[in-house]
């Protein structure tokens, strides 16, 4: 009560409210923008962070992350293409109900469903979070050490173009973080006498290349300027009650599967949309109208994927273990105001977590007013000049990655990861993979090496940790379930 | 606007995926055998197993992944990548490699002021308004933005002190 009561006092500000107001905005029109997704967006407001209070900066992401997954179903339903690989499925639904003429009534199912996801997981975020971080404080070095490996294993195998490609990608990014001054030793890695390597890579400008200028240059390869399409019917109606009541199970179901996939490191919101879509599909009483306009599968898209963001802050915030882009980039932001996740956030910043939740339930609340108001606006954005949009990309790309440090060679960084992404994406190379790769891989090490010391350098005693045993159990179960896709050729 | 002959080519995915996979398992192999150089020869104490072993864990997922993916891409059908505006991406990758360059050297202003609006032509597009705004408006407003409000220094020109 005491937190609560706090966190109110510090987040209930007027600079915390424009901030999340802006960040919503922001969020929405980036997700309904084919080609931007939540990673670019939050990537463009990561400058802005440094001349920011804690809970402004906290505001500001939140209520991208949020939003950002609710605004790709925007155009997906009014012009048959989803702002975010998020919203793919909503598509399926979205755009035949859009034209029966009801693209209103799409709108007002896709921001039901997901402002009943994004609650839904909120709850149970609230219920996990501060119990798993609690848990964490028994977590030895070996266990962290094997959290990480199953965690790459989680989001290699769900790696779009395939398993092989996206474990080779997890081994790139691990590596990267070995590049400078090793902490133990002070011998400096894989610098090969270049002074400007001495200092290692920021994680930063790598995940900005590799995420938001690839983006940008892989548009370009495939830009043709053409007449925009018509986008129609633009508005928002709220389903009838009777109609809402109606579907309680599907909502109950969808947003569970987001919340659970979400919690699993890497498997992401557009994973969560297809099973959660499928499962709908298998269970519905309507299921033979699904893929013609049906709410059902509008509800089993949205309210998944809004879900899986309240499940993938949990090990975010509870071990501080990132589980895809958005919550890397999300993660990033803590570190930089000198927020530590985990046993740390709770116990000393306990307030700051408290204020997230109340942040992240604002932010719904925000999403759902936006849908409401603003929906005949987004529209007519969708009709921006691409090469504009993809402009102000690259200027702020590039802003965001020199402010980190105020280094000119983060720049440079920035920029030859964001080639090395579009030649990767050519060859269908997952390059989240190596960005959480990167977020993970200097713990990794630590804790192997901190591991390895208390263990006297024996691996058996190093591994004798039960909760590690485990860990490492499962990891080989999933390998061993993936090894048949691993050899099976890539067809992505 | 039309793609043209010269504009547009349909590229091969597959051998694409042969050559990126080749060229990783190549970079894994040698930084793998890079750990085993004196370089990396320091003692250790306490059990320490050293600088070396999560490169050497890390290198060798590397080489082994990439020889699958390599196997992987071998086998593959061939595959066309789509029609590719080689020219248009080439361009694109050039002005926002000089632009980066030139704000590390020239300052944020002098180089995003003609490197947007080179970047915007170079997609075909040519509506002086929203060209103007993008590269003169929005980069002055950036500037402002983060010198007098968040007072955070973008990188400046070695000509002025500000900008």
């Amino acid at each position: 009560m005491e937190n609560l009561a706090l966190a109110v006092t510090q987040f209930a500000t007027f600079g915390v409210l424009v901030a999340m107001c802006v960040g919503c905005l922001w969020g929405t029109l980036a997700g309904a923008l084919p080609g931007m997704g939540t990673v670019a967006a939050l990537i463009v407001a990561l400058p802005f962070t440094f001349g920011m209070s804690t809970e402004s900066s906290i505001a500001l992401f939140l209520g991208i992350y949020v939003t950002s997954v609710y605004g790709g179903s925007i155009s997906a339903i009014l012009i048959n293409t989803p702002g975010t690989p998020q919203s793919a499925a909503t598509v399926l639904d979205g755009y035949p109900m859009a034209q029966q003429g009801k693209a209103d009534l799409a709108i007002g199912w896709a921001t039901v469903a997901s402002f009943a996801g994004g609650i839904f997981s909120l709850i149970i975020l609230i219920f996990a979070a501060p119990s798993l971080a609690k848990v964490s404080v028994a977590f030895g070095p070996a266990a962290i050490f094997a959290i990480i490996i199953f965690s790459l294993t989680c989001i290699a195998w769900v790696s779009t173009g395939s398993t092989v490609k996206g474990l080779l990608g997890g081994a790139i990014g691990l590596w990267l973080t070995t590049i400078g001054p090793d902490d133990l030793t002070g011998l400096t890695r894989f610098t090969y006498g270049s002074d400007v390597l001495r200092g290692g890579l920021s994680l930063i400008p790598v995940l900005i290349g590799l995420f938001a200028l690839s983006e940008v240059f892989h548009r370009a390869a495939f830009y043709f300027s053409a007449k925009p399409a018509e986008v129609r019917n633009v508005g928002f109606r709220l389903p009838a009650w009777p109609e809402i009541t109606l579907r309680w199970p599907q909502f109950l179901r969808a947003s569970t599967i987001g919340t659970f996939i979400g919690i699993l490191p890497g498997t992401g919101a557009t994973a969560a949309a297809f099973v959660s879509y499928s499962e709908i599909k298998r269970t519905s009483p309507r299921r033979d109208g699904m893929g013609k306009g049906e709410p059902d599968g509008l509800i089993a898209s949205e309210a998944s994927n809004n879900a899986v963001t309240g499940g993938a802050l949990i090990p975010t915030l509870a071990l501080g273990i990132p589980g895809d882009g958005g919550t890397v980039v999300l993660l990033g932001v803590l570190t930089i105001q000198g927020l530590t996740p985990g046993y740390d956030l709770i116990n000393n910043n306990a307030h700051i977590l408290t204020g997230t939740f109340l942040m992240l339930l604002v932010a719904n609340f925000i999403m759902f007013g936006i849908g409401m108001v603003s929906a005949r606006l987004f529209g007519r954005i969708l009709n921006m000049p691409e090469p504009v949009l993809l402009a102000m990309i690259l200027m702020f790309s590039l802003v965001g990655a020199f402010v980190v440090r105020g280094n000119g060679v983060d720049v440079i960084t920035c920029v030859i990861a964001g080639i090395a992404g579009v030649v990767l994406r050519f060859a269908n190379y997952p390059v989240a993979p190596i960005v959480i790769g990167m977020a993970l891989g200097k713990t990794f090490e630590t804790k192997l090496r901190q591991g390895m010391i208390s263990a006297k350098g024996d691996f058996i005693t190093f591994l004798s940790d039960p909760i590690a045993l485990t860990i490492l159990a499962v990891t080989a179960l999933v390998l061993l379930k993936s090894s048949a896709k691993m050899l099976r050729p890539n067809r992505a | 606007m039309p793609a043209t002959q010269d504009q547009t080519a349909a590229s091969s995915g597959r051998i694409l995926d042969i050559l990126i996979s080749g060229a990783l398992l190549v970079a894994g192999i040698t930084l793998f055998s890079s750990t085993f150089s004196d370089s990396f020869q320091v003692r250790t104490f306490g059990g320490d197993v050293g600088p070396a072993f999560a490169p050497r864990i890390f290198l060798g997922a590397w080489a082994v992944f990439s020889a699958l993916a390599l196997v992987q891409a071998l086998k593959s059908r061939s595959e066309v990548l789509g029609t590719v505006r080689k020219s248009q991406l080439g361009m694109v990758l050039a002005i926002s490699s000089l632009t980066a360059l030139a704000m590390i050297k020239i300052g944020f202003v002098f180089a995003m002021v003609p490197g947007m609006a080179a970047f915007i032509l170079a997609f075909g597009y040519r509506k002086p308004l929203p060209i103007l705004l993008a590269s003169v408006v929005a980069p002055v407003v950036v500037w402002a933005l983060f010198t007098f409000v968040f007072e955070l220094f973008l990188p400046r020109s070695p000509w002025f002190h500000l900008i």
